[in-house]
C-alpha cells in the first residue's frame, strides 16, 4: 500500500530526526555529568589539601586508597603568577604498573600561605574508567537508537495497516465489482466515520449505476424483441409475394431489394439482441473449446463462400488454444473475425492466422492505411467500403471478449491488419 | 519550499545544535581576584575577617547560578552565593565571628554548650546547620530553634 509507505516514511523520518537530537543531547548531558563528578571529587580533595597546608597540618598520604593523587611544591612568586591560578587539564600519565600511558584529569592550584610562600598543588586521577564508561554509553545509545527506531517503524507499519483495513476491503470489493455481474454485497463494518461514509457513498453509487444499466438493457432487449416479430412477419410476406408468378420483372426486382433491406435490418436487430444477452450474462455455460478446431471448420465454410476473391489462407498453430468459453459465443466470435478478414480483403489478398497457447491472431490484407483502433470496436462503425455490413461485428467480438475476460487488440503491420485475442 | 522557510528551518536546526554543544562545556572553577567578588562578599570579609590574608578565591558555576569560595591563609573557607551572601563559613580551628551567627543560635549554644565554640555554620533548606568544637552537629530552623543533634 503506497499510502502506508507515505505515512510511515513521514512519521518515521520525523521521529528519527527527533530521536537524533534527543540522543545527542542526552549523550552530551551524561558525559558532562560524568566529567563534573570527576572534577568535583578532585576539587574537594584539592580543597582539603590546601586548607591543611595552610593550617600547617599533616597532608594526606600520597596514595590514600582512592585513585586521587597529588603533588605539591613550593614555587616562586613569578612562577605562581605565570600560569592561571586554577587550571584544568587532561593529560597522559605514565603508569609504571601498567607500563604505558593512560589518560588522567589534572587540576592545578596556586595559592599563598600566611607567610607569603607560594605553592603549586596538582591533584589528578586516572580517567580510564570514565572514558570506558563514556564509550560503552555511546555504543549502548547507538544500539538503543537503532532498536527504538526499528520498533517505532514496525509499530507504525502495524498500526497503519490495521487502521487501513476497511479501505483495503473496500478497494478489493471495488476491484471484484462487475457492472452486470452478480456482486457480493459490501461487508465492511467499521467504527471509523470516514470509512463508513466511503462505504455508503460507494455502495449507493454502484447501486445507482446498476439500476441505470439494468433499465437500459431491459429497454434495448425489449425493443429488439418487439422489432423482431414484425420484421419476421414482413419478410415472410415478401417471400410469399415473390412466389407469385404474376409479378413483373421490375416489381420482382423492387421486392428483392426490399427483402435485402429488411434482412439487413433483421440482422442488425439480432446482433443487438445478442449484444444485450451477452452483457446480461445469458451465455453463462462455458465449456472447454479448442478455438483452432472451431476456426478450421469456419474457414472451410467461408473459403467456399468467398472463393471468387481468391484469398490465400494460412494457419500456423504451435499449440492448441483451449478456452473456457460458451460454445455459441466462441462461434460468434470466430465467425465475426473471420468474416471481416474475408470481406474487408482485397482481390488475391491473404489471411494469416497464428495460434499459440495463449493467443489467436487473425491478420488480413486490406486497405493500405491502419484503422482507427478507437473507433472500430464501437457499435455501428462502418468502413466506407462495405455499406452492407451491420457495423456490429467487432462490437460483438469486443463484448464477447469482455464477458470471457479475454484481451482484444488491433494493430497494423503493413500490409496486414492484425486482430489478436489473448488471455 | 520557499527560500525563506528553508532558511528559517536551517537556522532553527543550527540553533538547536549549538545549544546542545554549548551544554557540553563542563563547568569548571575559575580563580578570580578579590575585587571581582560581589560587593557584599568583599564587605563581609573585610569587616568580619579583618586582617586575614587571602590564599585563594574561586568562582564556581553550576547549571544556572554562581557561587564563590574564599580560602584564607589560616585555612578557613567562606562560601558566598551569587549575590554575595554567605552560605557556608568553616573556620575549622577557631570560632566563626559572632556577628555572623544569628542570635538565637548563639544563645542556644552558650546556654547548652558553654565551653564549645561554633567552628562551622551553614545555611541549609530548613534553616541552619552548625558544627561545634566538640564535634556536635546541630540543626536549627530558620527562626533559630534547635531541631536535631548529631554526634
Amino acid at each position: 500500500m503506497r499510502l502506508l509507505h507515505v505515512i510511515n516514511l513521514r512519521l518515521t523520518a520525523v521521529t528519527a530526526i527527533l530521536l537524533v537530537f534527543w540522543s545527542v543531547f542526552f549523550y552530551i548531558t551524561i558525559t558532562r555529568e560524568i566529567n563534573d563528578e570527576l572534577d568535583d571529587s578532585l576539587e574537594n580533595y584539592a580543597e582539603l589539601i590546601i586548607r591543611r597546608k595552610l593550617r600547617g597540618e599533616a597532608l594526606p598520604d600520597h596514595s590514600s586508597g582512592s585513585n586521587n593523587q597529588y603533588y605539591i611544591k613550593p614555587v616562586s612568586r613569578q612562577e605562581a603568577l605565570r600560569h592561571d591560578v586554577i587550571r584544568y587539564r587532561n593529560v597522559q600519565v605514565y603508569v609504571s604498573e601498567a607500563g604505558e600511558h593512560e589518560p588522567a584529569r589534572v587540576i592545578s592550584y596556586t595559592f599563598r600561605t600566611g607567610q607569603g610562600q607560594y605553592y603549586q598543588l596538582e591533584v589528578f586521577t586516572p580517567t580510564i574508567e570514565q572514558d570506558d564508561l563514556k564509550e560503552s554509553i555511546l555504543w549502548s545509545m547507538l544500539i538503543l537508537y537503532v532498536c527504538i527506531l526499528s520498533s517505532i517503524l514496525l509499530i507504525n507499519v502495524w498500526g497503519i495497516r490495521y487502521s487501513m483495513r476497511p479501505l483495503r476491503t473496500l478497494l478489493q470489493w471495488l476491484d471484484r465489482y462487475r457492472l452486470n455481474g452478480p456482486n457480493a454485497p459490501l461487508r465492511n463494518p467499521t467504527r471509523i466515520v470516514e470509512f463508513e461514509r466511503l462505504n455508503q457513498v460507494v455502495t449507493s453509487a454502484m447501486q445507482r449505476n446498476e439500476e441505470v444499466y439494468r433499465q437500459q438493457h431491459l429497454f434495448i432487449g425489449n425493443a429488439s424483441h418487439e422489432l423482431q416479430t414484425p420484421l419476421a412477419a414482413a419478410l415472410g410476406r415478401i417471400e410469399m409475394m415473390l412466389e407469385d408468378d404474376s409479378l413483373s420483372e421490375h416489381q420482382m426486382g423492387e421486392l428483392i431489394k426490399l427483402q435485402r433491406t429488411l434482412t439487413r435490418l433483421s440482422k442488425v436487430n439480432r446482433s443487438l439482441l445478442m449484444l444485450t444477452k451477452i452483457d446480461n450474462g445469458q451465455y453463462a455455460q462455458p465449456a472447454q473449446v479448442d478455438m483452432g478446431q472451431r476456426l478450421s471448420q469456419l474457414i472451410d465454410d467461408y473459403e467456399s463462400a468467398y472463393g471468387s476473391r481468391h484469398l490465400q489462407v494460412q494457419v500456423s498453430s504451435q499449440e492448441p488454444l483451449v478456452l473456457q468459453i460458451n460454445e455459441a459465443l466462441a462461434d460468434t466470435l470466430l465467425a465475426n473475425l473471420l468474416k471481416n478478414a474475408f470481406v474487408h480483403n482485397v482481390q488475391g489478398g491473404s489471411i494469416r492466422i497464428t495460434i499459440t497457447r495463449d493467443s489467436l491472431t487473425l491478420a488480413n490484407t486490406g486497405t493500405p492505411h491502419p484503422l482507427d483502433k478507437r473507433l472500430i470496436f464501437t457499435p455501428f462503425y462502418h468502413t466506407p467500403d462495405s455499406p452492407s455490413s451491420t457495423g456490429l461485428g467487432l462490437a460483438l467480438v469486443k463484448a464477447i471478449c469482455q464477458q470471457c475476460q479475454l484481451h482484444l487488440s488491433y494493430r497494423f503491420e503493413f500490409p496486414y491488419h492484425c486482430f489478436e485475442i489473448s488471455r | 519550499m520557499t527560500t525563506y522557510r528553508l532558511t528559517k528551518r536551517v537556522a532553527l536546526t543550527l540553533c538547536i545544535i549549538i545549544g546542545c554543544l554549548s551544554m557540553a562545556h563542563a563547568d569548571t572553577d575559575k580563580s578570580i581576584r578579590f575585587d571581582q567578588l560581589p560587593q557584599l562578599a568583599q564587605q563581609t570579609i573585610a569587616q568580619q575577617f579583618k586582617g586575614k590574608q587571602i590564599a585563594l578565591v574561586k568562582q564556581e558555576t553550576d547549571l544556572l547560578s554562581k557561587s564563590y569560595d574564599v580560602i584564607l591563609t589560616d585555612g578557613a573557607k567562606i562560601e558566598f552565593d551569587h549575590r554575595g551572601h554567605w552560605s557556608d563559613i568553616d573556620c575549622e580551628t577557631y570560632a566563626v565571628p559572632a556577628s555572623l551567627v544569628p542570635a538565637p543560635i548563639r544563645s542556644y549554644v552558650s546556654a547548652h554548650y558553654r565551653n564549645a565554640k561554633i567552628v562551622k555554620i551553614e545555611r541549609i533548606r530548613r534553616g541552619y546547620e552548625i558544627e561545634l568544637s566538640n564535634n556536635l552537629e546541630i540543626t536549627f530552623d530558620k527562626a533559630g530553634k534547635a531541631l536535631h543533634i548529631d554526634h
